[in-house]
C-alpha cells in the first residue's frame, strides 16, 4: 500500500528475448525497492546466462556440444533437467525438453522461462516486499495486491482477434502463465508425435508457482481443449482455454472468478 | 538436493512431495546424453517406466492423457451475451473517467509491421482509452483484422470494465504485440 503522495514502483528489463516488468506497490524507502529490482534482474540475467541456448557460452550449450558433463554444471541445472524429466513423464510427452529437430540436445527452455521468473521474485520476499508482480514476457508471479484494490487483476489478449481482451483474473498470490502459437516456438512441438502443438489458440493457467503453471500451459496448450482438464488435476492449477474459433473454455473454478 | 524447485504439483490422493530418487534416474541418462534422444530411450523402455512409477508423485506418475469422466470445462459466454463479439452487440454506457495524462506505449516490430498503443489517464492512474497509434498493416489479411479490432478495442475494454487491470498476459503474434506494448503503458504510469 503506498502512502499518500508516493507512486508505485515500475521498472521494465530486456531479458529472455523479451522484456521483464516488475511492479511493486509496498511503501518502503526507494531505495529498498531499488536494491530489490536491481537483484531480481540481476537474477533473471544470471539464469540466462547458464540455461540460454541462444548463448553459445551458456552452460546448456556447452553441455550440448560436450564441452561440459551435466554434472559439472552449476546445481541449478541439475535439478531443471529433474524438473523436465518428471514433466515430460508426467504429460505423457507433450511436454519435452527434448527438441524432435535437434536429436540429442536438450533445451529446457519451456520450464526454465517460468521457472526462472519465480526464482527471481525471491530477491523481492528477501527484501521483505509484500506487494508485487514479476511479468516476463507475460507470464508472471504475483503477491499482495495493488493499492486500491484486494488483488492484481491480470488482462488476458485474445489471440483471435489482435487489440481485444477476452478475459481478466484477479489473483492475490500465485502465477498466470499463458501458452500459444506465437511464443518462441522451439518448445511447443508435441512431445509425443514430434509435431507441431495447434489446436487450441491459447492455454492459460493458475496456480501457486509460475514454475510449473508455464510448463502445465506448454503442456496442455499441446493437450488441446482436454488440456484444461487436465489441468485440474494438479492441486490448485487451474486453465482457460481460447480456441482457434475464439470459444474461451474455463475450468468451472475459474468460471467463478472470470470477468468476460 | 538444493531447494532450486518449488514444491513438486501433486494431484489429489497419495503421492509424495517429490519424486526423491529422479536425480539418480537423471544420472546413468547422462553418461549416454551424447547419443541421439538418450533420455528418451530411458523413458521408453520398459523397465525405465516401471522405475519411474515407483517414484513418480501418485496419479502424476501416470502417462496417460486424462480420461472422459474429468469434468468439462466450462464454455463461459463473452459480454453482451450470445456468442458475437461484434461491434453490433450493444455496450452499457461506459463509466466516467477524466484524462489528465496521455501515456504512449514502446512501439513493437511485427513481422506485420509496428504496433504501438496510446492510453490516456485518469489522475488516479486509471486508464480512460486505449487505442492503437500504429497497428501491422504490412499483410492484407492483418489489414481486415486491424480495421475490425481497432475501434472495438477501446470500447470492449470500456464495456467489461477492462481499462481497471494491473497486467497483461497473452499469446500470438498480434497479440503479444499488442500485450508488450500495453504493459509498457503499465510500466509507465
Amino acid at each position: 500500500m503506498s502512502g499518500p503522495g508516493q507512486r508505485p514502483f515500475r521498472a521494465s528489463h530486456r531479458c529472455m528475448g523479451t522484456v521483464a516488468s516488475l511492479h511493486v506497490h509496498d511503501t518502503v524507502e526507494p531505495a529498498v525497492v531499488d536494491a530489490a529490482a536491481r537483484a531480481t534482474f540481476d537474477e533473471l540475467d544470471r539464469l540466462e546466462e547458464i540455461f540460454s541456448t541462444f548463448r553459445p557460452e551458456s552452460e546448456i550449450s556447452r553441455a550440448n556440444r560436450g564441452e561440459l558433463h551435466l554434472l559439472d554444471c552449476s546445481v541449478e541445472v541439475v535439478d531443471v533437467l529433474d524438473a523436465c524429466t518428471w514433466l515430460e513423464h508426467t504429460t505423457g510427452g507433450a511436454f519435452s525438453a527434448h527438441p524432435p529437430d535437434r536429436p540429442g540436445q536438450i533445451d529446457p527452455a519451456g520450464f526454465v522461462k517460468g521457472w526462472a521468473t519465480e526464482r527471481a521474485t525471491r530477491r523481492l520476499t528477501e527484501a521483505g516486499l509484500e506487494h508485487w508482480y514479476l511479468s516476463v514476457g507475460g507470464d508472471l508471479q504475483v503477491h499482495g495486491h495493488p493499492t486500491g484494490r484486494d488483488r492484481w487483476v491480470v488482462a488476458l489478449t485474445d489471440p483471435t482477434t489482435p487489440g481485444e481482451i477476452v478475459a481478466t483474473l484477479a489473483v492475490d498470490e500465485g502465477a498466470v502463465a499463458t501458452s500459444g502459437t506465437a511464443a518462441r516456438g522451439r518448445h511447443l512441438w508435441d512431445g509425443r508425435s514430434g509435431g507441431r502443438a495447434a489446436a487450441l489458440a491459447s492455454m492459460t493457467v493458475t496456480g501457486p508457482h509460475l514454475a510449473w503453471a508455464d510448463a502445465l500451459a506448454t503442456a496442455a496448450f499441446v493437450l488441446g481443449a482436454d488440456g484444461v482438464g487436465w489441468v485440474s488435476r494438479f492441486d490448485g492449477y487451474h486453465a482457460l482455454a481460447v480456441t482457434l474459433e475464439g470459444e474461451l473454455l474455463a475450468d468451472p473454478v475459474l468460471a467463478a472468478h472470470a470477468d468476460a | 538436493m538444493t531447494d532450486a524447485l518449488p514444491p513438486y504439483p501433486v494431484p489429489p490422493g497419495p503421492g509424495r512431495d517429490r519424486p526423491a530418487s529422479l536425480v539418480r534416474r537423471v544420472l546413468p541418462a547422462v553418461a549416454v546424453m551424447g547419443a541421439a534422444g538418450g533420455l528418451l530411450v530411458l523413458l521408453d523402455h520398459p523397465s525405465g517406466t516401471e522405475a519411474l512409477d515407483d517414484t513418480a508423485s501418485g496419479g502424476a506418475g501416470s502417462a496417460e492423457i486424462p480420461s472422459t469422466t474429468v469434468a468439462p470445462p466450462t464454455t463461459v459466454a463473452p459480454s453482451g451475451g450470445a456468442s458475437s463479439r461484434s461491434t453490433t452487440t450493444t455496450v452499457p454506457a461506459a463509466p466516467t473517467c477524466t484524462p489528465s495524462t496521455t501515456v504512449t506505449g514502446d512501439a513493437v516490430s511485427t513481422k506485420y509491421g509496428p504496433l504501438q498503443v496510446q492510453a490516456t489517464v485518469a489522475s488516479d492512474g486509471s486508464l480512460c482509452t486505449i487505442e492503437a497509434l500504429q497497428v501491422p498493416s504490412n499483410d492484407r489479411k492483418s489489414v481486415s483484422i486491424n480495421q475490425r479490432a481497432v475501434p472495438t478495442l477501446t470500447q470492449r475494454a470500456l464495456a467489461a470494465g477492462d481499462t481497471d487491470f494491473d497486467a497483461v498476459s497473452g499469446a500470438t503474434i498480434s497479440s503479444n504485440a499488442y500485450k508488450r506494448s500495453l504493459q509498457s503503458v503499465l510500466d509507465q504510469l
